[in-house]
């Protein structure tokens, strides 16, 4: 059968990690958690490289966001 | 000299060191993973008394006894350096990692416990989810009902709620996926399956009229209305972003009354600065959910012109300059 792509989407993360038969020993939430589509946040996130040595960090500060929302560190 | 306790990649960390750089002000930042992947050195030395020193490619070695004021703005998150071990399925060894890595940035803490602090990294380590909805609650702002409990008919399942972390929200890879621990709506079928679980925290569902993200700086509150109510994707929580069609953001005036209240709750929390989550129900009432003092605020400053990183540049600029008569 043809899966929509949101019905893909809704596999629970407690289905993912193969825990169905203990979910008694996880928290609620792990029943109700799907996983994020991140590929079209990557595929969407505008970014600039910017200049290492006023931010004082090795790793290439991306400034990655769009309408105001800072994806990278979400 | 400020010291800034950031990690890699934290962009609100990057905008106020612009500020601070036009400003004239003399300041170093240290990563939190850059500690332990050895990009910038330590070195703590206990006798004859505990001196703390730190080098880097940028700022050479510094003493971290010439440190006039930190800002604690997000330091200690063992993930970004977890993930350099992925795949590593030995709890034991990932364990005792976490507590010589957490036990590491204590040291630095304990040796700068006697400077001036945005944000006292005691009062932050201290806070949590149901210490502040307590103390929300004493002061006057609505809550949602909260309830934590290990089995489900502690609960009304005819009823709405939502669930989320007692603690803090992760994300979780499992393959390609990649999992969020955000607020989730509870569904009922789901639950009927259950008999007792892992304890857990329940809300009862608010309607929104629209969120609030509140980011206050000392004594100030800086509001933005959200509007996630109408979208499926944000409707339970805002942070399930609709990139192709975000919510719309804009800038709110709080009732006065509400806006006393969150002074006066973040100054019985001790914070001088987080981002606060507020419900506007369609009850007309404003339920307090969070706040995060390490939130970021660049999603407030921006779509509502608030200028929040000159204004965090400015009270550092304050703090390092202020001298004891």
């Amino acid at each position: 059968m043809y899966l929509k792509k949101n019905e893909y989407m809704e596999k629970t993360l407690i289905k993912e990690i193969g825990y169905e038969k203990k979910k008694e020993l996880l928290p609620v939430i792990f029943s109700h958690t799907e996983p994020m589509d991140i590929k079209k946040i990557k595929r969407d996130r505008p970014y600039r490289m910017v200049d290492t040595t006023i931010h004082q960090s090795e790793i290439y500060c991306l400034r990655i966001y769009k309408d105001g929302i800072n994806i990278s560190t979400e | 000299m400020i010291l800034i306790l950031s990690t890699p990649n934290d962009d609100d960390t990057n905008i106020v060191m612009e500020h601070l750089t036009m400003l004239g002000e003399k300041f170093i930042r240290i990563n939190d993973l850059d500690l332990f992947n050895g990009n910038t050195k330590m070195y703590y030395e206990l006798s004859p008394e505990p001196k703390l020193f730190v080098e880097n490619i940028f700022f050479g070695r510094i003493s971290l006894s010439d440190i006039q004021c930190v800002w604690y703005r997000k330091f200690g998150f063992f993930d970004k350096f977890k993930k350099k071990f992925r795949g590593e399925t030995n709890v034991e060894m990932l364990e005792y990692l976490k507590l010589e890595y957490t036990t590491t940035l204590d040291l630095f803490f304990d040796f700068l416990k006697d400077k001036k602090w945005l944000n006292n990294y005691l009062k932050v380590k201290n806070l949590s989810k149901i210490s502040t909805l307590i103390a929300s609650q004493k002061i006057g702002l609505k809550i949602p009902q909260t309830h934590i409990t290990n089995h489900k008919n502690s609960l009304n399942l005819n009823e709405s709620y939502i669930t989320k972390s007692i603690k803090d929200g992760t994300v979780i890879d499992v393959g390609e996926k990649t999992f969020f621990f955000l607020t989730k709506e509870i569904n009922p079928k789901i639950m009927a399956r259950y008999d007792h679980f892992f304890p857990s925290l329940f809300q009862e569902k608010i309607n929104k009229e629209y969120e609030l993200r509140i980011f206050h700086l000392n004594g100030k509150n800086y509001p933005m209305a959200i509007f996630s109510q109408r979208d499926r994707q944000t409707g339970v929580d805002y942070r399930h972003y609709n990139y192709s069609k975000p919510n719309r953001m804009i800038p709110y005036t709080l009732p006065e009354e509400i806006d006393e209240k969150i002074c006066r709750l973040m100054k019985d929390l001790g914070l001088d600065t987080g981002s606060l989550d507020i419900i506007k129900g369609t009850d007309g009432e404003y339920y307090f959910l969070e706040v995060n003092p390490s939130g970021q605020f660049r999603m407030t400053a921006l779509p509502c012109n608030y200028n929040l990183h000159y204004e965090v540049a400015c009270t550092l600029k304050k703090m390092n300059t202020w001298k004891k008569h």
